[in-house]
């Protein structure tokens, strides 16, 4: 009964729609820390740059009630948070990591302090179906069953952003190692010295991937706040930055790997919800940490942790990642 | 020289032929940088949290009127964190966890690593020393209170441990590790506590307003209060000893602080965990064994941490029982970060920043009480429900000096400023030889004057305020606070003070900021210490064992 139910649930939409949304949710911040960490400037502010990125949507899908401005602004607000650890790493030669860590913070304190002065000290309420990202929804495939069913329930019901996200890992798996700004940036981030030698703008480059990976981050957290949750709350990311911090290194700075690890991340997200549905086994053992939501809500995390764990090693990030470049004359 | 600098490890620091005076100075060299990066943080903060209210007041406000409702924020903020018995008291009872995660942060910074998490072995530490309050509630204090004590080192330790050995064993890089294992910690706090979806019997939980608690810790838990303390000496001479919450965690930390001084300066481990911090490829061919030290530095980082959870379990505030979700929301494990950076990692700088902070967040408590501010909004013509957000402000502040740590700043804006001044002075320099000088000793005139109007103004706020608050109750007092015009000029003055200030200090000190600031190899550029040069010739003598030889550098974090 237990078995055959999970079994079913393993194969069913139920797990694997959200599961890709999550997984979505988590590829754009990803793929911004491989096009970042490709140019050589380690980026853990992911986090942060999605909660600006989530509250400037929110703030500004409810003032203007224009859901396309709302995904710029908030790609915009996580590019200007992008610029300030792009000035710190690269202009100031700041440790890369405190710089990070420092925008997570600023943007906690940030959307905190603003949030009540831009809502009167009421919040955010519930956004309703006008002012949140649709999702794609083909009308003839409502009803079939078996495998076109799930096709359409997995794959043809998602959100725009989802549709968005793929495009965008196309993009950046081309970007990277099928065009000479590619090439580029990935010397860039390889050996600095030799490809300011070779007459590339090694700061200016830095500057437009650190910059990008904030655009990805800000419009990640759009679809967080106006997609997904149709709320903002402060600090919603949860450590979602980081998750899609370590699916970068997980999938080993590539594209397609990345967006593998995206995928496990987010399946393990969406089991969480699944989990409790199940029907009890009657063993104490199992059925507990199966209905605990405390218990389940650490999935992710662990999830993590092991696959950081499980891999290394193996892992070989760009050589000159985490490394300010100082030109030979300094 | 270097072998007795291997037997000695703190002969290079303090000739033993030194006199007096030469160890005073040397005391002070260490020292001043920590006081200035203290000092500059609480400018930083004042400047950062003017503008943002000045900016964020109701637009219909003039000119005057932001200033006023700023010099008003920081005249309450002082007074809630400083101003009377009580209030000290507070600011001091809410020091001792600070300090304690502030510590925890610093070890892992001296040896490279950055412990982002407190906060989770803050949570563990808390919930063991909570699981076993309750257990032999029984027993009397003298048995309990170190009991518990000890359950909170003993979970932040092994929490601690977790991430030592994973970045040890299999290379995870503990940025990552920590945060994940901060949400790991704080959700299995929930679980324990909230028996709604499972929890641990007999420990969770009852509800107080809807919201899970566990039990009631034994009463042998509760750390006594330092009024308690006086009252037994001195019967009657405090008549109300709970309103002066202060427990005997804060000793706990000061010996915390000893203690981390005598384990940094004074024993090997501590000589080593600086040298891994130095240059972890120095220090294996010295013959330290790396791996080993990240494992026990993280173990003494989580173990500062936990005890720090126990204190917070075991003070006042909680009658020795937490909800469920506390640890989840507990700030403290990231202030400490912040704490370790100002305090630069010293035992001194650290009690500092954490008594900062301890301030902020206890006049933060005043200024959010809705008497205080709500009330003088109404004085002013503000919606009453306009209040100034300080916690946030906190964050703001939190992030600028992480930012200016990080860029080490100061200096670099100094350079700058330079290098404008002598292309500006070239054209006239052998006129103006003499200029610098005399500019430096104008800088260091303006310097005091606006020291002097920091203080100053601070004073006028307070004896204004005084008239109207009584400063050793809550501030529910205040009614009516008299607007002065005098108030915006003085808080003009000392801005341009505060920036005065930030610059000169940037000049004095820039040297020995750089040289000490942060962690060694997260934030220094190079090494180039007297230690790791000093252990440098022991690589002729020591031969290199196979596994260390062979794998190029397995210590490099894989990312």
């Amino acid at each position: 009964m237990f078995l055959s139910e999970l079994g079913k649930l393993l194969i069913s939409g139920d797990l694997w729609g959200p599961g890709l949304q999550f997984g979505a949710l988590l590829l754009l911040p990803a793929l911004g820390g491989v096009i970042s960490e490709r140019s050589g400037v380690v980026n853990v502010a992911m986090e942060g740059m999605m909660l600006t990125g989530a509250f400037f949507g929110a703030i500004v899908v409810v003032d203007t009630h224009s859901v396309l401005l709302a995904v710029l602004v908030a790609m915009l607000t996580g590019g200007m948070m992008a610029l300030v650890h792009a000035f710190f790493a690269i202009q100031f030669k700041a440790d890369q990591i405190v710089s990070g860590i420092a925008i997570n913070i600023a943007a906690l304190g940030l959307t905190g302090f603003l949030l009540p002065i831009f809502t009167n000290g009421e919040g955010v309420a519930t956004l309703h179906a006008p002012l949140t990202l649709p999702n794609l929804d083909l009308a003839f495939l409502d009803h079939s069953a078996g495998v076109l069913g799930f096709i359409n329930e997995v794959f043809l019901q998602q959100n725009v952003i989802f549709y968005i996200s793929i495009a965008v890992l196309l993009g950046m798996q081309y970007l990277l190692f099928h065009t000479n700004i590619g090439l580029r940036i990935r010397s860039v981030g390889e050996h600095p010295q030799a490809a300011d030698t070779a007459g590339i703008n090694v700061r200016l480059i830095r500057y437009l991937c650190v910059i990008t990976s904030g655009l990805l981050s800000g419009l990640a957290g759009a679809f967080l706040a106006l997609g997904v949750a149709h709320i903002f709350n402060p600090n919603m990311t949860e450590g979602r930055g980081f998750i899609a911090l370590a699916a970068m290194i997980f999938g080993k700075w590539k594209p397609w790997n990345t967006a593998l690890a995206c995928l496990i991340f987010g399946l393990g997200t969406e089991l969480q919800y699944q989990f409790p549905l199940l029907p009890t086994t009657g063993i104490g053992i199992i059925d507990t940490p199966l209905h605990s939501t405390p218990l389940l809500a650490m999935i992710p995390y662990v999830l993590t942790i092991l696959v950081l764990v499980g891999l290394i090693g193996r892992a070989v990030a760009p050589a000159a990642d985490g490394l300010p470049y100082e030109p030979g004359g300094e | 020289m270097a072998a007795s600098t291997l037997e000695q490890p703190a002969a290079n620091q303090e000739l033993p032929t030194a006199g007096f005076g030469e160890r005073a100075r040397q005391l002070a060299l260490r020292v001043t940088p920590s006081l200035s990066a203290v000092l500059i943080g609480i400018l930083m903060m004042t400047l950062i949290g003017s503008l943002l209210i000045i900016i964020t007041a109701p637009g219909n406000l003039g000119f005057f009127d932001r200033f006023y409702i700023t010099s008003a924020a920081y005249s309450l903020l002082v007074a809630g964190s400083f101003g009377g018995w009580a209030n000290i008291a507070n600011t001091l009872g809410m020091l001792a966890p600070l300090v304690l995660a502030g510590f925890s942060v610093a070890v892992a910074f001296r040896a490279g690593l950055f412990n982002i998490g407190a906060a989770g072995q803050i949570a563990v530490g808390g919930t063991l020393a909570v699981i076993l309050g309750i257990r032999f509630g029984s027993a009397p204090g003298w048995v309990l209170g170190p009991l518990v004590l000890l359950g909170g080192l003993v979970g932040g330790a092994v929490w601690g441990w977790i991430v030592g050995a994973l970045k040890a064993w299999r290379g995870a890089h503990e940025v990552v590790t920590t945060i994940m294992l901060n949400f790991v910690a704080g959700y299995l706090s929930e679980y324990i506590v909230d028996c709604s979806s499972g929890c641990l019997p007999g420990i969770g939980s009852i509800r107080v307003a809807s919201q899970p608690r566990t039990m009631q810790m034994g009463p042998g838990a509760a750390l006594p209060l330092v009024s308690h303390i006086i009252n037994l000496i001195h019967p009657g001479a405090i008549a109300s000893e709970t309103s002066y919450p202060l427990d005997i965690g804060l000793f706990i930390a000061l010996a915390g602080a000893a203690f981390y001084w005598f384990l940094m300066q004074r024993t090997t481990l501590g000589y080593e965990i600086r040298a891994v911090g130095q240059s972890q490829k120095a220090a294996r061919y010295a013959g330290i064994n790396v791996r080993r030290n990240i494992i026990v530095t993280m173990t003494i980082a989580g173990a500062f941490a936990g005890l720090g959870g126990a204190i917070i379990v075991m003070g006042p505030d909680h009658q020795q029982s937490i909800p469920d979700t506390f640890f989840l929301n507990d700030q403290t494990g990231f202030n400490g970060i912040i704490v370790a950076l100002l305090g630069l990692n010293g035992p001194v700088g650290v009690v500092l920043a954490g008594l900062l902070f301890a301030a902020l967040a206890q006049g933060a408590n005043l200024m959010q009480s809705d008497a205080g501010i709500f009330a003088s909004n109404a004085v002013v013509g503000l919606p009453t429900n306009y209040s100034v957000r300080i916690e946030f402000i906190q964050f703001a502040f939190q992030a600028m000096v992480l930012l200016v740590i990080a860029g080490q700043i100061v200096p670099q804006f100094r350079a700058m400023q330079r290098r404008a001044l002598a292309s500006f002075m070239s054209g006239f320099r052998s006129a103006a030889a003499r200029l610098p000088a005399v500019m430096l000793g104008l800088l260091i005139l303006v310097d005091v004057a606006a020291m002097a109007a920091f203080i100053g103004f601070i004073i006028v706020s307070l004896v204004s305020l005084q008239s109207v608050v009584a400063l050793d109750t809550t501030v529910s007092a205040i009614y009516y606070v008299d607007l002065d015009p005098l108030f915006g000029l003085l808080l003009v003055f000392y801005v341009a003070g505060i920036l005065l200030l930030l610059l000169t200090l940037g000049i004095r000190f820039r040297g020995r900021w750089r040289k000490q600031a942060g962690a060694p190899s997260l934030l220094a550029e190079a090494f180039s210490t007297s230690e790791a040069l000093a252990v440098a010739p022991l690589m002729s003598s020591q031969p290199l064992t196979s596994s260390e030889a062979g794998n190029g550098d397995p210590m490099d974090p894989a990312r």
